[in-house]
């Protein structure tokens, strides 16, 4: 009697150990694929910040060349190309 | 392939990363590279592009079309490598037709343009300089152009 009771809980005890080993394996993976996400995300929102700094840049050039152009044009010392 | 996109052209795919793929036009020596997502990062960038100097030597491909139109952001140095490393690899293995097709996003199109002004200003002396680059609204205008 003690025998089969103990068989039953031996078997148990393997059936549970390969549930923890499969849950483990399935967060494994999901970690996995989150990380790879988020930094696909990080990388993804570095170039945007870097993409619009590269507009805003560009834009401020050109503001400083339109204000210099006002300036010349408002002196009186330009020629036109026309 | 952009579903507004009527091609007379048979494409074959050649392969497939998670944010581009890449096929090329069965009978003429012409490989697409199509982004599939917003953003590519620069290492699955700088694999799909050796997949395609592969492509490049086995079909002797002389264009390349890069539909951009899923994109919304622009990778400044993914570009540098893009125009410095490999454009001038392929340079000399025949590929001087690029065709580009740009996504509908000022943002984009302006950073694109900035973005390939700096590398120029940089890198005058390279053959990209020499290369025949332009850009097109549909698929079938690039390979055909």
């Amino acid at each position: 009697m003690d025998d089969i009771k103990i068989e039953a809980f031996k078997s148990e005890l393997i059936t549970a150990r390969e549930e923890i080993n499969s849950l483990k394996e399935n967060y494994e993976t999901q970690i996995g694929e989150l990380k790879e996400e988020v930094s696909f995300l990080k990388e993804k929102l570095t170039s945007q910040q870097e993409m619009l700094n590269m507009a805003v840049t560009y834009s401020n050039k050109l503001g400083k060349e339109l204000r210099v152009l006002q300036k010349r044009v408002d002196s009186g010392n330009f020629q036109s190309i026309h | 392939m952009n579903t507004s996109d009527q091609l007379t052209d048979k494409l074959v795919q050649y392969s497939t990363e998670k944010h581009a793929k890449v096929s090329y036009v069965e009978g003429k020596p012409v490989a697409i590279v199509e982004a599939i997502s917003s953003y590519i990062p620069i290492d699955e960038f700088k694999k799909i592009f050796e997949s395609i100097g592969k492509l490049v030597t086995e079909k002797n491909i002389k264009k390349l079309v890069f539909d951009k139109r899923q994109l919304t952001v622009f990778h400044q140095p993914s570009m540098e490598w893009y125009f410095t490393e490999w454009k001038e690899e392929m340079f000399y293995k025949g590929l001087k037709t690029h065709r580009k097709l740009l996504p509908d996003n000022k943002v984009f199109k302006q950073s694109v343009k900035i973005g390939r002004e700096k590398i120029k200003e940089g890198n005058p002396t390279l053959k990209f300089n020499e290369m025949d680059i332009q850009y097109k609204n549909t698929l079938q205008e690039a390979i055909d152009s």
